[in-house]
């Protein structure tokens, strides 16, 4: 515990003093979180009781997409309902400093990762043990009281973990209510296991999102990472992934459904880090009304990764002219030996497309669905987890019927009935600058 | 159902006008055919007729019935009975080409679709117009060759019976077998199902095959002759030339 309290001295302190961006390249592209208006009311609960709000939400997510929860981590309160899973939620007052072993970052790597840090009331760990298999299905809620919470994941080796989460709002009614969900992760995937993470955020219209993540994957382990943006006013994500073991792989998927004001951020760097080890990034942006996002992908390919592959794919659809998009996607590279490729592509839709499939009969939402949803397949096939992927295509239906989020939709899987098999195929095959490897 | 193009002007969103005072009727049961050289305005006509949003029609009107239509999106004017076939069909990623004509046969016709009766109903038309099932299974002319997206134009067609089908150059792209593969199939379907039918095209190849009622000839926006079948003949020794009385451009 004491510990503890001189780690969180430190990152309180830090996160007041350190920039909202270090980073050179992206000053001039970030969406601001305004953490001091949280940080004042994270000592106070606005909400005594946050359960029946936990039981509204996972009682709909269960009848609508059939997904049962092991946890549901509540602003202020947590219950973990699955006895016989490897997971476990310690209070700030239980902490000791064997409980941050598995800690990746360090309170200096961000403000926003240090005012985590310091405000977190509890710890989310997932220790899945060597050669097990473990499905888990978290829940994360906040109300007018800001969320503020750490998970540690950590895989042993050959271990294998589908995770996946959910991430809702209930805040207000009044006007001048905002909240905040913020949630950082670490994850450890031990040689030759396997980490399958999906997490969709749906929060509402007067809640801050900050997510994020840090990975390292060992030899021959393989990560998985398929984040799904849908609600939430501001959207600050930021993810660091390390390819550390020979043969390691990591894969991303980020999608994001703006609407209305969101503004998303998404800054997200994959590293190849030893030989052999495979990192990709797949980012992909549908957006409506004056939404904003900014896709910042990097790959880091290291001196000590010859023979190893990595890219970063960045694609924008705008459906109105008011919406905007900023892709910058970067690399370094540094060993000649290895295939690397990015690329970025923002369009509006395309009046033709619209024109027709409208000329066949579908009026223009359910052309723009089919749209949409045929721009983000590709990314859906990679996607193994059901409940994810009708997630998502009840989202984008809700999200163009509507324009709205924060709900828990109704399930609608029209969208994912096309057949996405043919494009599923390896990225490199849309690309062709890069040399064949000897 | 009558579908009436009453002193049409058409021009693009930036003023450049394409057709200058169309006049036509089409009814249900009736085989028109527009004949003319490259831009003459045929597919803006085309497109015009379908609600193309890029398009202003300046003067005249579009009527269904007697109705004006001109107003209208062109998912409307699809319910409504109209279908047109594109020259270059666009080719849509991930959007499947089954779950595509599902969702527009049932906005044309209102109801849910029995999927098995569907796909049986796919299957017949794919079997009688020689598309190989493959094409089904994939996206909506993702990756077609051109006889593929041809065939596939009239497949939808054939699904989605409209009343007044328009024919964009249902043979460009088309060797001489597939042209008359592909007129033969588009007379049977259009006869069974008592479709009215614009035919669009440059050549007479195509129509050797079909039974045009109605002969337009189209140029610089415009109709500058209306016959029977004898104007194809014409066309065939003279050329256009003959038709402008040698103000071609």
């Amino acid at each position: 515990m004491q510990y503890y309290k001189s780690f969180t001295t430190e990152a309180l302190e830090l996160s007041q003093t350190l920039p909202e961006e270090e980073s050179e390249l992206y000053k001039r592209h970030f969406v601001p979180i305004p953490l001091q208006k949280f940080a004042d009311r994270l000592s106070d609960a606005e909400v005594e009781d946050e359960d029946p709000v936990h039981a509204e939400i996972s009682y709909a997510l269960l009848k609508n997409f059939a997904a049962r929860f092991d946890a549901v981590i509540g602003s202020t309160t947590h219950a973990v309902t699955s006895r016989d899973k490897p997971i476990r939620v310690v209070n700030l007052d239980e902490l000791d400093e064997e409980h941050l072993n598995g800690k990746l970052y360090t309170n200096r790597d961000h403000r926003l990762v240090a005012f985590i840090h310091a405000h977190s009331k509890r710890l989310v760990y997932i220790n899945v043990p060597d050669g097990q298999k473990v499905d888990m299905n978290l829940l994360f809620v906040n109300t007018d009281n800001p969320l503020v919470t750490q998970v540690l994941v950590s895989l042993g080796r050959e271990a294998k973990l589908n995770l996946f989460e959910w991430y809702a709002s209930r805040t207000g009614p009044q006007p001048r209510s905002q909240s905040l969900m913020s949630v950082l992760h670490e994850v450890t995937v031990g040689p030759y296991a396997m980490a399958d993470i999906g997490m969709v955020h749906n929060e509402d219209e007067r809640t801050y999102v900050v997510n994020f993540s840090k990975g390292k994957v060992h030899e021959s382990g393989n990560l998985k990472m398929n984040h799904v943006y849908n609600g939430g006013l501001c959207t600050r994500a930021k993810n660091d992934i390390d390819t550390v073991g020979y043969a390691a792989t990591t894969n991303l998927i980020e999608l994001v459904l703006g609407a209305q004001q969101q503004k998303f951020d998404l800054n997200t760097t994959i590293s190849n880090m030893a030989q052999n080890t495979v990192a990709g990034l797949e980012s992909k942006a549908a957006l409506m009304d004056s939404a904003a996002c900014i896709l910042k992908g990097f790959a880091n390919v290291g001196e000590a990764a010859k023979g190893s592959r990595s890219y970063v794919n960045e694609r924008g659809i705008l459906l109105d002219k008011t919406a905007y998009m900023s892709s910058i996607p970067g690399m370094s590279i540094n060993n000649a030996n290895v295939k690397a490729t990015h690329s970025s592509a923002t369009a509006p839709m395309e009046e033709e497309l619209l024109f027709y499939l409208m000329s066949r009969g579908t009026d223009k939402i359910t052309a723009t669905k089919m749209l949409v949803a045929g721009f983000l397949s590709g990314s859906l096939a990679k996607m193994e987890n059901p409940v994810l992927k009708q997630a998502v295509s009840s989202l984008i239906a809700e999200k163009i019927n509507t324009r709205r989020f924060g709900d828990v939709p109704k399930l609608d899987v029209s969208s994912i009935w096309a057949e996405h098999h043919e494009q599923a195929a390896d990225l490199f095959g849309g690309h062709y600058k890069y040399r064949e490897l000897k | 159902m009558q579908l009436e193009i009453k002193e049409l002007y058409v021009t693009t969103q930036e003023g450049k006008e394409i057709v200058n005072g169309v006049n036509l009727k089409i009814n249900s049961g009736e085989f028109h055919v527009i004949m003319g050289p490259n831009g003459s305005g045929k597919t803006t006509l085309a497109k015009a007729i379908m609600g193309y949003p890029s398009l202003k029609i300046v003067k005249g009107d579009v009527l269904v019935d007697g109705q004006s239509i001109k107003d209208m999106t062109a998912d409307k004017r699809a319910r409504l009975g109209l279908f047109m076939q594109f020259q270059n069909p666009v080719e849509i990623e991930g959007v499947g080409f089954v779950n595509f004509l599902r969702a527009a046969k049932e906005s044309v016709t209102g109801n849910t679709t029995d999927i098995k009766q569907f796909m049986g109903e796919i299957r017949s038309y794919t079997e009688k117009l020689a598309i190989t099932n493959g094409i089904v299974g994939r996206s909506l002319n993702h990756g077609f060759s051109g006889g593929e997206k041809k065939k596939a134009e009239v497949l939808q067609m054939a699904v989605l019976k409209p009343k007044i089908a328009i024919l964009d150059e249902p043979d460009s792209g088309l060797d001489i077998d597939a042209v008359k593969f592909v007129a033969n199939n588009v007379n049977e379907i259009a006869k069974a199902q008592e479709m009215g039918l614009l035919v669009i095209t440059h050549y007479n190849r195509i129509l050797s095959y079909m039974n045009p009622q109605f002969v337009h000839i189209m140029a610089e926006g415009k109709i500058i002759a209306e016959g029977g079948t004898e104007l194809i003949e014409r066309l065939e020794k003279e050329g256009y030339d003959s038709f402008l009385n040698g103000k071609r451009k």
